[in-house]
């Protein structure tokens, strides 16, 4: 087992612990980066599905994963910032490199505004809160008339960045895995200072949180801001991908698929958010090829997608509640102490009694 | 100097008196131990110091300045600090993040700042740490720098909330029970970290104490309550001989 030896506070502070590591994650960079020219166009698509769904993803962990707020309505965030970006870029002729931050900011304020009403709640009653908005939020997008569409839906124009038009696969994929990337690094940056801290602080202990100076109201709208920020920036990139938007590609299944995204993935961590992206993209297809070995009448049935990914998530959280992450971290610990290891090692202890909680 | 004066404090829960007209003092670089029998509102206090509650009278000053206008997150920046009685951590952080998250007052709100990482950041996160070292190595917290706090055994997650509270570097510091739960070793070391925080650092203490040897050791002033009222104060020993603080623990005829 390599045990790290620090000489630096840096160390504890940099984006990686050491050389090992950096250079893995530069290594998962340069193939990404090299993907289009080994890669056909169908999964390059479906590359670029999983790096807006991990900005998506990236949000709702700052959300729920980090400052503890469980949203239902991560998918109305993507909405607005879908509608928006389409609208700005169709009706009003902004460009796009102004389009999408913009869309992203309008994001972020309603999820501000929400965040300052709901932040007063928790846990059950946050839900029902932010599942009304997520429904409320189709609807109004459905009954928007001319402006958005109603239920007809809007078509989405091309990107066009300075005069290149961004319309090749490899193109948009490349777009994708920088704006990808871009959200990985603000939210580790994020982790790594003040604000972040008082989200995990908040998450874990609202009252201590208070007595060492932390404004919990404020920091829980933040974190609704930056989620709906990350939202509208998913939403944005997402229009592009299906070329046409309708309310319903962002009904109440898609919030409550971003929520068991993260929940799979690992919540807490920022990888959880990229592995569950993975795992969402690509279970369709992975489905699709099972099919073909069961017998017709349960493969053609209508339930079948949802049959299995109900029992996938409810093996996880009964087998494996840190997800695919904790799951990654255990087998690396597995090869890291061969042959010493120990199921007991990631085994809770007992957690204290709290008893007279002041909320 | 810096001053905690509570003066005619009440607090009532509907029908129940928590507080009742309750005033003291607390002179700076003392030790100032509030005891009374369970239910006595001790806690209580401490909770109207940190305006977690509203008193319905009195007034509550720090250096002179009152308190009733601050918001419960405001009060750390007069300089109060304070731990719980049932250990209030982050408990999935480390103990180093929790540590750091105790110099939030000591940073601003610079979101683009963060967000990208300005050359700022790293300045002040390198003196957060640093800051964060001073207070490790004053407990002797070394070797659970980098360990979940939810792994830590009980004695180290209390030393680790004491130790959040200093490296915010309050010039008061409340203790909530600072030795229940701890073994007897872990108490007189209690003892010694106590006098080192006045003596070493400056730090004013008040704390809620049950065990009377460690009182007697550190006390340089006792406050004994009981049903939210003031029995008694003066020295440890003063306050021991008191007929009123006998009869509230032991019961029986008040003087």
């Amino acid at each position: 087992m390599r045990v790290l030896f620090r000489k630096s506070y840096k160390q504890d502070i940099r984006l990686f612990r050491d050389r090992t590591q950096a250079f893995w994650y530069l290594l998962f960079l340069c193939i990404a980066l090299a993907a289009p020219l080994f890669l056909d166009g169908y999964f390059l698509d479906e590359l670029s599905f999983v790096y807006i769904y991990a900005i998506a993803g990236l949000g709702l962990m700052i959300l729920t994963g980090f400052s503890g707020q469980v949203s239902f309505g991560q998918a109305a965030f993507v909405a607005i910032g879908a509608y928006a970006h389409t609208i700005l870029l169709s009706r009003y002729g902004v460009p796009w490199i102004l389009s999408l931050p913009l869309a992203a900011l309008i994001t972020g304020l309603v999820g501000l505004a929400i965040g300052r009403i709901c932040g007063r709640m928790h846990g059950l009653y946050l839900a029902i809160a932010t599942l009304s908005i997520a429904i409320v939020t189709e609807r109004l997008i459905g009954g928007g008339g001319d402006f958005t569409g109603g239920h007809r839906g809007l078509p989405v124009p091309g990107i066009d960045i300075f005069g290149i038009a961004v319309d090749q696969s490899w193109k948009t994929y490349l777009l994708n895995l920088a704006l990808f990337v871009g959200a990985i690094l603000m939210t580790r940056n994020l982790l790594r200072t003040r604000s972040g801290r008082a989200l995990i602080a908040i998450r874990d202990s609202e009252v201590s949180a208070r007595s060492l100076g932390t404004n919990v109201a404020f920091y829980k709208a933040y974190a609704f801001f930056l989620s709906a920020v990350f939202a509208g920036l998913a939403g944005g990139l997402l229009a592009h991908a299906f070329y046409y938007i309708t309310p319903e590609t962002f009904g109440m299944g898609e919030s409550i698929r971003l929520l068991l995204m993260i929940v799979v993935g690992g919540i807490g961590t920022i990888h959880g958010a990229i592995f569950g992206a993975f795992f969402i993209v690509l279970l369709p297809t992975v489905l699709s090829w099972v099919k073909v070995l069961l017998p017709g009448a349960i493969a053609t049935s209508g339930g079948f997608d949802s049959l299995a990914f109900g029992l996938i998530l409810l093996g996880f959280i009964l087998f494996e509640p840190d997800g695919l992450y904790g799951r990654w971290v255990k087998i690396h610990h597995y090869f890291n102490v061969f042959p010493m290891y120990k199921r007991r090692s990631f085994q809770r202890q007992k957690t204290f009694l709290k008893t007279e909680r002041l909320k | 100097m810096s001053w905690l004066e509570v003066e005619n404090v009440s607090l009532a829960f509907g029908g129940l008196k928590a507080v009742d007209d309750l005033s003291f003092s607390v002179e700076p670089g003392k030790v100032f131990t509030i005891i009374g029998p369970n239910g006595a509102g001790k806690s209580t206090v401490f909770n109207l110091i940190c305006r977690i509650y509203d008193p319905i009278e009195g007034d509550i000053r720090f250096g002179g300045e009152s308190l009733l206008g601050a918001r419960p997150h405001e009060v750390i920046n007069h300089g109060i600090a304070r731990t719980f009685q049932n250990i209030e951590l982050f408990e999935h952080a480390s103990l180093l993040d929790n540590l750091l998250i105790g110099r939030f007052r000591h940073g601003r709100f610079s979101p683009l700042s963060e967000l990208f990482f300005l050359p700022g950041q790293l300045r002040q996160e390198l003196e957060h740490r640093r800051k964060a070292e001073e207070v490790i190595e004053f407990l002797d917290l070394e070797g659970y720098r980098h360990a979940r706090v939810a792994d830590l055994p009980y004695g180290v997650r209390k030393k680790t909330e004491m130790a959040r509270a200093l490296v915010a570097s309050p010039e008061i510091l409340l203790l909530d029970e600072p030795s229940s739960g701890l073994t007897t070793e872990e108490t007189d070391d209690t003892a010694f970290v106590i006098e080192d925080i006045r003596e070493d650092l400056g730090i004013t203490v008040v704390m809620i104490e049950h065990d009377m040897k460690l009182v007697n050791k550190v006390s340089d002033k006792v406050l004994a309550i009981n049903e939210g009222r003031f029995l008694a104060t003066g020295s440890a020993s003063e306050v021991q001989d008191d007929p009123d603080v006998q009869a509230a623990y032991l019961g029986g005829e008040a003087a």
